[in-house]
């Protein structure tokens, strides 16, 4: 029961993020935010309406999950599926994988850094919310918009040219995938690569230079600590396919290594929230809520220890000399976003100069030979399981998905917990103060599975309610 | 790139409101052998389009539209991209108009092609692949329109 003297604020819906939400802001009897919570109000089901379903239609279900990352979901799916049927899939099948995977993260995160969180960074936080878009970017800073652009282009036409389309394409498929790569899409993809270079190094660049005008958003956006995860390679190089997990601490402590996906129930912890349609996820050594954790890009590097690519590599290395511990604020996500699009084109290089690349054996042919099958990755936004068992007839019995989204959700809650401390004062609703409350959420790029996007400002709704249900403040935008 | 841009748009699972992407793909159809001509279809108008925009010289938009009586035609040129308040100022990436993309492709590349939107009135949007009948009539019209202006 709520306590009768504390009050409540809502920011219904949060914009500029993949999907809808609210934030409720909890104050106490003397104004001052007591606590924090990022409320998932979608409903999506995947889980359940894909019971009964033919496992090899699993795949192509997943990536309905989102029109923003089903790469990933594809990948995800696709995995858990090759251990269904118990092959393994043949390496210029798994390398094919990986440049679509990588393709996605880049288109991703350009929309991501370029399209939602650009805005904040180019026009200022506390600039007009009626311009404070891409297209605001765009006047103030043309080259950035069009840098955008582009970038996002590049990852959608690999996309595209390994998958027949932008958005939910099948080429990923249980065994492998469904085509070879031609040898005309292998050229036009690697003839792109040197823009996409130059636009990785010129925006991080850029970022580096504004980064400093943020001071306070860097002590103030979920700089706190908190475990860090993600699937690396065995050598503790950065992968987006394949690896083992690993955990570090605040310290930059790895206090797990070498975990198998596949067990991830040994070690990750599903809690579901009634505020919330989002499951929230902990390690299960440290229990509820101890056991908070981040993944996705500031994750990766924080628990990294290479790249594995020359230009990426550089820029991992002045990272970890921001903090002597792990890298704590969340602000850096964007940071970290920049160096993962410069190895995700760098990489792509690599794997399309490899003369395997080009076979015709990219996929294994099997019936199921498996009741049970984990498939993990690590997409744009985090670490992701897909988990399913079938029956006899290879109908999907059980699902369950832990999306990365969820695994942040703990970390989201205290980081805006943490801005609206320091920026919410008494009963009064600043815009600055909703700006703030919103972008932290944006430095997770929380992907609630979503197909609408803004640009800039939706229709905002915040009341502010006592415990007896009076309406004390309001503020809407138009 | 092709010479000629010619975009479908709607959803294509919503019956008549994908009307878009069947003409698009009846007209890749007709222009199969003909490199000048690139067709596409997507579910909404984004900003990536601005820089295929930017790469042509004519551009034609296909999107059904509850204005208009089922199965009837109505072709209108886009004028004059370079003067005017940008109208893309919409909150939304995901759903910008034929003419906010013009305006978008002049101020982002410094060009905008000539352009001509093709709407045909529509009224079923249930759940569905497939066309209403005067929808579905509708298609030979606008190929044989674009064909002639192309």
């Amino acid at each position: 029961m709520a306590d009768p003297a504390t009050k409540t604020i809502v920011l219904d819906p949060v914009t500029r993020i993949e999907g809808h939400s609210k934030i409720t802001l909890q104050l106490d009897e003397h104004g001052r935010v007591q606590d924090a919570r990022f409320h998932v109000t979608q409903f999506r089901g995947f889980e359940k309406f894909c019971e009964g379903r033919p496992f090899y239609e699993m795949p192509s279900l997943m990536a309905r999950i989102c029109g923003i990352c089903p790469v990933s979901h594809l990948i995800a799916s696709a995995k858990a599926c090759d251990q269904l049927l118990a092959v393994r899939i043949p390496p210029p099948a798994e390398k094919l994988r990986r440049i679509f995977g990588l393709a996605q993260v880049v288109q991703s995160h350009a929309l991501s850094f370029f399209h939602l969180s650009s805005p904040d960074l180019v026009l200022g936080l506390d600039s007009d919310p009626a311009t404070r878009n891409i297209f605001g970017v765009l006047g103030k800073h043309p080259e950035l918009a069009r840098n955008g652009i582009e970038l996002r282009k590049f990852g959608q036409q690999i996309i595209e040219r390994l998958g027949g389309k932008r958005i939910h394409p099948a080429w990923i498929v249980p065994g492998g995938v469904s085509e070879p790569l031609t040898v005309q899409n292998r050229d036009a993809i690697l003839a792109a690569v040197p823009a996409a270079l130059t636009i990785a190094e010129r925006t991080l660049d850029w970022f580096k230079s504004i980064r400093e005008k943020f001071r306070d958003e860097i002590t103030t956006f979920g700089n706190f600590p908190s475990l860090f995860m993600a699937i690396v390679k065995k050598d503790g190089g950065l992968t987006f396919y394949d690896g083992a997990v690993s955990i570090v601490n605040a310290a930059g402590d790895r206090v797990a290594d070498g975990l198998d996906p596949a067990k991830y129930a040994d070690f990750i912890g599903e809690k579901v929230e009634p505020s919330s349609y989002l499951k929230s996820t902990y390690y299960k050594p440290q229990g509820y809520p101890d056991g908070i954790y981040r993944v996705g890009p500031l994750a990766r590097m924080n628990v990294a220890d290479r790249c594995g690519t020359t230009r990426a590599d550089q820029e991992l290395a002045e990272f970890h000399e921001l903090q002597r511990t792990a890298v704590l604020s969340s602000f850096h996500y964007h940071y970290a976003r920049l160096i993962e699009v410069m190895y995700c084109v760098e990489r792509m290089e690599q794997l399309l100069t490899d003369p395997e690349i080009l076979s015709k054996h990219v996929r294994a042919f099997a019936r199921p030979n498996s009741f049970e099958g984990v498939g993990a990755c690590e997409a744009p936004r985090g670490t992701l399981f897909h988990h399913y068992k079938i029956d006899e007839q290879g109908l999907i019995k059980w699902v369950n998905l832990l999306i990365a989204t969820g695994h942040n959700s703990l970390a989201m809650n205290r980081s805006i917990l943490q801005v609206a401390k320091h920026f919410v004062m008494g009963d009064r609703l600043t815009e600055g103060m909703l700006n703030r409350v919103e972008a932290v959420i944006r430095t997770y790029d929380p992907c609630l599975s979503c197909s609408t996007h803004a640009a800039g400002e939706m229709a905002l709704h915040i009341e502010l309610i006592s415990a007896d249900g009076q309406l004390l403040d309001e503020m809407k935008r138009p | 790139m092709s010479r000629v841009l010619i975009i479908g748009y709607g959803n294509p699972l919503r019956s008549d409101d994908g009307f878009g992407w069947h003409a698009a793909e009846a007209i890749a159809s007709h222009f199969r052998d003909c490199p000048d001509v690139h067709v596409m279809s997507c579910q909404q108008l984004t900003p990536d389009l601005s820089d295929d925009l930017s790469c042509a010289e004519l551009v034609v938009f296909i999107d059904a539209s509850r204005a208009l009586p089922p199965g009837e035609l109505k072709i209108e040129e886009l004028l004059d991209q370079s003067s005017g308040d940008a109208p893309y100022t919409s909150a939304f990436t995901h759903h910008m108009s034929p003419s906010g993309l013009l305006h978008l492709c002049q101020d982002l590349w410094g060009r905008a092609p000539r352009a001509f939107l093709f709407t045909v009135g529509a009224s079923y949007y249930d759940q569905g692949e497939k066309l209403s009948g005067p929808v579905h009539r509708a298609l030979d019209s606008v190929v044989s329109r674009i064909a002639t202006m192309v």
